[in-house]
């Protein structure tokens, strides 16, 4: 087993060891998932799920069970992306933007040759960039909260207690993430609903 | 008839479906009367159709026990680092200024 320590937490018994293994084994799924949101590419988001983890192993002493504990553990994943994304220039952040589309690129054009019609797997393929490109214009802050309301499906409230701000808060920054977004796919006129420039 | 701003605040809610039935109510009558908010919030719901469409590919099985590995040695790394030193004495000088008689004057000493 990953080490036994004595915690009380919502979800385990009072004075039993807690089994980080199966706290791994439970959660590693959603973290993952959080992560690939929350960092675009495979490689980044399993580095920050299994950072995630270790930061929870060693600050299970400071956990006092008031959040349960996939919150707290997507309170650690969000904030350690957050830190990581602020120590980051935006050139550093441009770079790795460029990066990360050729990732995208690569793992698109895997997909191509899956079965299927190719027009459509072409479409697909650029439907996913433009995606990634769009939530690379939301600030750090901005992508963990779209991405935690509208793929991790969390509610507005579970989220104020992931970020440890308010309801209102979370619907501002949201607010603002959509328009941003809105506005990056621009070029997807028709469906948006918006005027042709004149 | 609500006025705009007010409708503009309830956007999210209404887009994620958690306006209470009057509320949605009211805001579904003002949509119905106000071409600026039903233009405004049919482009937001069209960006969330967009977005919708993002694949996200879960690893394979395979995946999941070499990421549980690489959490137990990062775990386990953490712990070797986090092991107390032997006693005994350092092995650096430590420096320390003495004033004496108004004037200072530093000293090398060693831990005992």
């Amino acid at each position: 087993m990953i080490g036994e320590r004595n915690r009380q937490t919502a979800e385990m018994v009072e004075d039993e060891p807690l089994d980080f293994d199966r706290v791994v084994d439970r959660h590693q799924r959603t973290i993952f998932r959080l992560a690939l949101g929350l960092t675009g590419n495979h490689h980044d988001a399993e580095d920050l799920a299994q950072q995630t983890f270790l930061k929870a192993y060693q600050s299970l002493n400071g956990f006092r069970g008031e959040a349960s504990l996939g919150s707290w553990l997507h309170r650690i994943a969000v904030n350690t992306h957050i830190d990581r994304q602020r120590g980051h220039s935006e050139a550093v952040r441009r770079t790795q933007r460029s990066l990360d589309d050729r990732d995208n690129e690569v793992s698109s054009a895997a997909r191509l040759h899956a079965v299927g019609d190719p027009e459509k797997r072409t479409e697909s393929a650029t439907i996913q960039r433009h995606i990634e490109q769009a939530l690379q214009v939301l600030s750090p802050r901005e992508r963990a909260v779209f991405v935690l309301r509208h793929y991790q499906q969390l509610k507005l409230r579970e989220i104020a207690s992931v970020l440890e701000v308010s309801e209102g808060t979370v619907k501002s920054v949201l607010f603002r993430a959509l328009r941003r977004l809105r506005k990056a796919l621009s070029f997807y006129r028709p469906e948006l609903g918006l005027k042709e420039p004149s | 008839m609500k006025p705009c701003d007010q409708i503009h605040d309830q956007f999210i809610d209404a887009l994620y479906g958690d306006l209470e039935p009057v509320p949605q109510q009211e805001f579904d009558t003002h949509l119905s009367a106000c071409v600026a908010c039903a233009a405004e919030f049919s482009s937001l719901r069209s960006t969330l159709d967009i977005m919708d469409r993002r694949e996200a590919e879960e690893p394979g099985a395979g995946f999941w026990p070499e990421f549980a590995d690489g959490v137990r040695a990062a775990i386990a790394e953490g712990e070797r680092r986090e092991e107390p030193r032997a006693p005994g004495p350092r092995p650096w000088p430590v420096r320390r200024a003495i004033q004496w008689r108004g004037r200072s004057r530093r000293e090398d000493r060693r831990w005992q």
